[in-house]
């Protein structure tokens, strides 16, 4: 008996995995598509270093060199954070708006690795996205950053986009009823650069809103970073890790729940198409 | 048909484009957020970090300058969409073969959006009497109330300038969210473009926010410098930005109706 749920378990994870890759390479696919060596190195790698650089400019004019670091370590994770919240939420959206949605409510498989599958891409391109952020910060602006101190950060980023997923999953669960999604996502991504310590620490902030800024992915795990970049080790933002897990997993839990509770109301009262 | 029938028709043209840009405006979410939101959220961006800083004093230039940013982003947003969504719609083609200029329809759309974009410099004062408490005393208000006069027209036919060159190509939007960042870098509009490498310093000149937020400034009463030099060059600027739209708009025209339609671009 016990042999046999174990069985089932596993073919379950095979499943999952074997969905998740195959929403994986789409989302390769769509990237592929949507940007072409042209338009990736002519739009998207100026973006990612424009919008750095001037929050960097700002924050150099108004603080100086230590502020314009503080600045452009926050701005580039903040890329990748936003690209992940933004296109997390418009692979929930873009199932309604190309029609699919109805399809990927029939289907019996869970739908959870197939959205987080669809977003790896913006994910690598997010990775992409910081690179290019810092790269250039540090040339142009000749802020400082041990390599190897940023490669020793690299898992926490991964941590910090992977916990802004979850911000985005549920924030396109709670919008999918609504047109407003992406919407949405762009002002929560804004928004994150006032109270997550992006561009100044948390510590600027009213002592009420610090509190709620600990809620949110991003805040914790970027702390996290900055420390581990100037030279603390894992041990020491250990508990700032499990905070970013914490909060990640939670999102994930409830994106998850209220994706489905959306999907089962749809369901009872024949409204999916309406969405 | 008269130059002065010709003139009313065009008039009625710009005020109907307006009209139809507007209803679509304000239906539009994008358009709202950029609009009521954006302002909002640059203006606690700039100038909380300012006063995290423990430079307080720069608050009311930061004000002036989000206000710009969001009076940017609303025209050069939509000025970048106007186009697009007529291709969309599949209406440009149809748009470029009807007696009336299409750029007196972009003008009368593009001034529909920079009219509106007006509210945000309202919403960036709101904001930062509201959150930050700086006192809004405008030192020269005639001068302040002329100088975003200026400043909208010189945006407006920014955005023509734009709008028109956006005919040819169908990465608008990717575009626009390029463009935005060298331009509010360019200008100055939350730091002083002295904080820039010289050789910036005529590409800072050649954009009209930079005057703008020059000519709001001074009549904010933040510099001591006479405002006359920034409406004359927010004049002459709106004055060239109209000509290359226009000499853009008529090549264009051309190289349309050679080719029989804008299915290629």
């Amino acid at each position: 008996m016990q042999h046999k749920r174990r069985t089932s378990i596993s073919l379950e994870l095979r499943h999952n995995l074997r969905v998740f890759w195959s929403a994986s390479l789409g989302s390769f696919s769509n990237f592929l598509a949507e940007y072409s060596p042209a338009v990736f190195f002519g739009t998207a790698v100026p973006r990612y270093i424009l919008q750095s650089a001037f929050f960097v400019l700002l924050a150099r004019f108004a603080g100086g060199p230590e502020l314009m670091r503080f600045s452009l370590l926050g701005n580039a994770v903040q890329i990748a954070a936003n690209m992940g919240l933004v296109n997390m939420v418009s692979v929930v959206e873009s199932e309604k708006w190309i029609g699919t949605l109805p399809l990927l409510i029939a289907v019996p498989s869970n739908k959870l690795p197939a959205l987080i599958g669809r977003g790896v891409a913006n994910m690598i391109e997010g990775l992409v996205g910081i690179g290019f952020a810092l790269g250039a910060g540090m040339l142009l602006f000749g802020a400082v950053f041990v390599p190897l101190r940023l490669l020793m950060a690299l898992p926490l980023i991964l941590l910090v986009i992977t916990s802004i997923f979850g911000l985005g999953l549920l924030i396109g669960a709670i919008t999918l009823p609504l047109r407003i999604g992406t919407l949405t996502s762009n002002a929560m991504a804004y928004i994150m650069m006032v109270i997550c310590g992006v561009n100044f620490p948390i510590s600027g902030l009213p002592e009420w809103l610090q509190s709620i800024t600990r809620l949110i992915p991003m805040t914790n795990g970027l702390m996290a970073v900055r420390q581990v970049v100037d030279g603390a080790n894992y041990r020491t933002v250990l508990p700032l890790i499990g905070y970013e897990i914490l909060v990640g997993f939670v999102c994930y839990v409830l994106g998850y729940l209220v994706f489905e509770a959306r999907l089962r109301t749809a369901r009872q009262r024949g409204t999916i198409e309406l969405f | 048909m008269t130059h002065l029938q010709s003139l009313a028709a065009s008039i009625r043209v710009i005020q109907n484009s307006y009209k139809m840009q507007m209803a679509e405006n304000v239906t539009r979410n994008t358009f709202q957020f950029t609009l009521a939101l954006q302002p909002v959220l640059f203006t606690l961006l700039s100038v909380g970090i300012y006063r995290f800083a423990g430079k307080p004093d720069l608050s009311l230039y930061g004000i002036i300058g989000s206000g710009l940013i969001g009076m940017w982003n609303a025209n050069l947003w939509t000025s970048g969409f106007i186009v697009q969504g007529e291709r969309w719609s599949g209406t440009l083609e149809l748009l470029l073969a009807t007696p009336s200029s299409l750029m007196v329809v972009l003008f009368g759309k593009s001034l529909s959006n920079a009219s509106a974009s007006l509210g945000a410099i309202f919403i960036t004062f709101l904001t930062g009497a509201l959150v930050f408490r700086v006192p809004l005393a405008i030192e020269d208000p005639l001068g302040f109330f002329v100088g975003l006069i200026l400043t909208l027209l010189a945006l407006t036919t920014l955005g023509l300038v734009l709008g028109t060159l956006f005919v040819l190509t169908r990465a608008a939007g990717n575009m626009t969210q390029v463009l935005n960042y060298p331009i509010f870098i360019l200008s100055g509009l939350t730091f002083p473009i002295t904080t820039l490498p010289l050789w910036t310093r005529p590409l800072s000149w050649a954009l009209a926010p930079s005057w703008g937020s020059q000519a709001l400034g001074q009549a904010a009463g933040l510099s001591d410098e006479a405002l006359m030099p920034a409406f004359l060059w927010l004049i002459v600027l709106a004055l060239i930005y109209f000509l290359i739209g226009l000499v853009a708009y008529r090549r264009i025209e051309r190289i349309a109706r050679a080719k029989g339609g804008l299915q290629e671009f």
